[in-house]
C-alpha cells in the first residue's frame, strides 16, 4: 500500500460505476443531459447519514458492488442496493454510518432486490466540478475521475470537508415502495398510440432489458404496441419519458439520455417513481398505473 | 412588444418541467431563439431550458413556480440572432468524409459541392441530440443527402456532416448515422466555460475551405 496516497483506491470496478451528484443545472440547454445519481432518495439517505450535504459526490454502482481499499481514516455509509457488502470479510449493514480505517477493503458482489447502491464518504473527493457538478457523464468525457468509469487501479483523492455540514438530525428513512407498480402520467404524444394500446398499456407486464445504461432503458413485454401516426417534429426529452420506437419497443429516457429525439413520448414516469424505476433489477416483472 | 410567456404558449407540465408550443397567433416566433433569450434573461424561477424548432421545454426550480414563469414578460421584437460567423472547414481531412457517396448520389463533382456550400448562409437552429450537436438550415433540397441507415461506430467531434435537410456539426466524438463532408480547423464545445458552445442560436454560419485561400 502506498504510504504517500491520502484517500482510497478501486479494487475492483464492478460493472459501471461512476461518481455522481445532482447533476447540472444550465446544460440541457446546450444538448449536454443533466445526469445525476440515478436514484435520488438513496443517495440523498446515504450523505444524510455522513451529516454531508444531499448533492454531495458519491459513488454509485450498477447491478453490482465494488471493492475499494481506504488510504486513510474516514466514514462512510452504503445505501440502495444490497451487495452483501464485507469489511476485510467481515459482513457489513446499510443503512448506517461505517467507520474505516487505513488499509480496509471493502468488497460487494451482485444484489438480489435493488440495481442501485450508493457509497458515500464524509470527506470532499478532490476532483473536478463540469459545469457546475461532480456528475461523471462518460460520453462526453466531462465529470469527476476524467469523465469517465471507475477502473482498477483508480485512486481517489481526498480532503477535509470544506462544505457546510448538516445538523445531525436523524436521517429520514425511506421506506421501500413496491417495485412491482411505476406510477405514469399520459406524456404529450399518448394520443398517437393506437386505441387497443392504451388500453393494454397498464394491463401488460414489462422488464427492463439487460442492454439498458445511464441513457435509456429498453422495455421488453409480451405484445408489441403500436401507433396510429408518427409525430413530424424532433421534440424535447426529459428523464421519465417513455418513448415508443418505430420497432414497438419503449425506451425510458434516463439521467444520461438525449436531450431531444424524434421518437413520440407516450407516458411519462414522474419524479418519486422514477427513482423507484431505476432500482428496477432487469428481467424483473412490473406494471405501469396510470395517475 | 411585450407579451407574457402564458400569452404565446400552451403549455403541459411533467413535474417542474414545462413544455411549451407557440399558441396559432404566435407560430412565427423562432422557438430556439426564444430558448435562448429565456435562458439568458436570468429569470429567478428557471433552471434551466432546451428547445426543438417545434418545443421549448423549461425546468422551474419547482412546480409551484408555474405562475410566475407564465406571468414573465417577454419582448418578443427583442428575440433575435445577433451576428456572422465564418467557420474554416478542411474537406480533405486524413479520413472520415465519403465524397464518392455524395457525389453519386447527386451527380455533381466535390469541387462543385463546396463550392456551392460556401456561397450560402446557414442558420444555426438549435442544439440536439448530442451535446453540442448542431443542426443547420438552408441546406438546398438539390443538395440533400439522407442519414445513413448504417450508423458508423464513430464520428470525430468537430465533423461537419450531412442529414436530410440539415448539415450537423458534432459536438463530440460519438456513432452517427450523419454522412461526413469535413472538418472544422477548431473545436467549437469547450466544457470548461459555462457558455460552452462558440456558436448561438440564429447565428448565420458561412463555410470557408481551407484550400480555398
Amino acid at each position: 500500500m502506498d504510504d504517500k496516497i491520502t484517500g482510497f483506491e478501486i479494487t475492483n470496478a464492478g460493472l459501471y460505476s461512476t461518481i455522481q451528484d445532482f447533476g447540472r443545472n444550465r446544460s440541457r440547454f446546450f444538448a449536454v443531459p443533466s445526469s445525476g445519481v440515478m436514484d435520488h432518495n438513496a443517495a440523498t439517505y446515504a450523505n444524510q447519514i455522513l451529516s454531508n450535504l444531499i448533492d454531495h459526490p458519491i459513488i454509485e454502482c450498477n447491478l453490482s458492488g465494488m471493492g475499494l481499499q481506504f488510504h486513510h481514516e474516514m466514514n462512510i455509509a452504503l445505501t440502495g442496493a444490497d451487495f452483501g457488502w464485507k469489511l476485510n470479510g467481515n459482513t457489513v449493514d446499510l443503512n448506517t454510518k461505517i467507520l474505516v480505517i487505513r488499509g480496509d477493503k471493502l468488497t460487494g458482489g451482485f444484489s438480489h432486490d435493488k440495481a442501485r447502491g450508493y457509497i458515500a464518504f464524509d470527506k470532499e473527493l478532490q476532483e473536478n466540478k463540469v459545469l457546475g457538478s461532480y456528475s461523471t457523464y462518460p460520453l462526453a468525457k466531462i465529470g469527476a475521475n476524467q469523465g469517465r468509469i471507475l477502473r482498477k487501479g483508480d485512486i481517489i483523492k481526498i480532503s477535509e470537508k470544506k462544505s457546510l455540514s448538516l445538523a445531525q438530525a436523524a436521517p429520514v428513512i425511506i421506506k421501500d415502495k413496491n417495485q412491482d407498480i411505476i406510477k405514469i402520467q399520459k406524456g404529450p404524444e399518448w394520443d398517437l398510440l393506437s386505441p387497443s394500446s392504451k388500453r393494454k398499456f397498464c394491463m401488460l407486464e414489462y422488464q427492463i432489458s439487460s442492454r439498458s445504461d445511464r441513457m435509456a432503458a429498453h422495455l421488453k413485454t409480451t405484445e408489441q404496441l403500436d401507433l396510429q401516426e408518427y409525430p413530424k417534429y424532433s421534440n424535447c426529452i426529459i428523464p421519465g419519458m417513455i418513448q415508443l420506437n418505430y420497432h414497438g419497443e419503449l425506451m425510458v429516457i434516463l439521467r444520461d439520455g438525449q436531450t431531444t429525439g424524434g421518437y413520440p413520448r407516450v407516458v411519462y414516469i414522474t419524479h418519486d417513481n422514477l427513482n423507484l424505476f431505476n432500482q428496477i433489477l432487469p428481467h424483473r416483472n412490473f406494471k405501469f398505473e396510470l395517475q | 412588444m411585450f407579451r407574457s410567456l402564458g400569452d404565446i404558449m400552451d403549455i403541459q407540465l411533467f413535474d417542474q418541467f414545462v413544455f411549451g408550443r407557440t399558441k396559432a397567433d404566435y407560430e412565427y416566433i423562432d422557438i430556439p431563439l426564444l430558448a435562448q433569450h429565456l435562458y439568458k434573461a436570468q429569470i429567478d424561477c428557471l433552471v434551466d431550458c432546451h428547445a426543438t424548432n417545434a418545443e421549448i421545454c423549461i425546468q422551474l426550480t419547482t412546480a409551484s413556480r408555474l405562475r410566475e414563469l407564465l406571468e414573465t414578460q417577454i419582448d418578443l421584437a427583442n428575440i433575435h440572432a445577433s451576428y456572422q460567423e465564418k467557420i474554416i472547414i478542411n474537406f480533405d481531412p486524413d479520413h472520415g468524409t465519403e465524397w464518392d457517396h455524395i457525389e453519386a448520389h447527386i451527380k455533381i463533382t466535390k469541387q462543385q459541392y463546396i463550392d456551392l456550400l460556401e456561397r450560402i448562409d446557414f442558420r444555426l437552429s438549435m442544439y440536439g441530440f448530442l451535446p453540442g450537436f448542431c443542426y443547420l438550415t438552408g441546406l438546398p433540397t438539390s443538395m440533400q443527402i439522407p442519414r445513413s441507415s448504417k450508423p458508423k461506430r464513430k464520428i470525430k467531434a468537430n465533423t461537419l456532416a450531412l442529414g436530410g435537410e440539415y448539415i450537423g456539426i458534432y459536438g463530440i466524438h460519438s456513432p452517427g448515422g450523419w454522412v461526413e463532408i469535413g472538418k472544422c480547423d477548431h473545436a467549437l464545445l469547450d466544457f470548461s466555460n459555462q457558455q460552452i458552445h462558440s456558436l448561438s442560436i440564429g447565428q448565420i454560419i458561412n463555410f470557408k475551405s481551407i484550400h480555398h485561400g
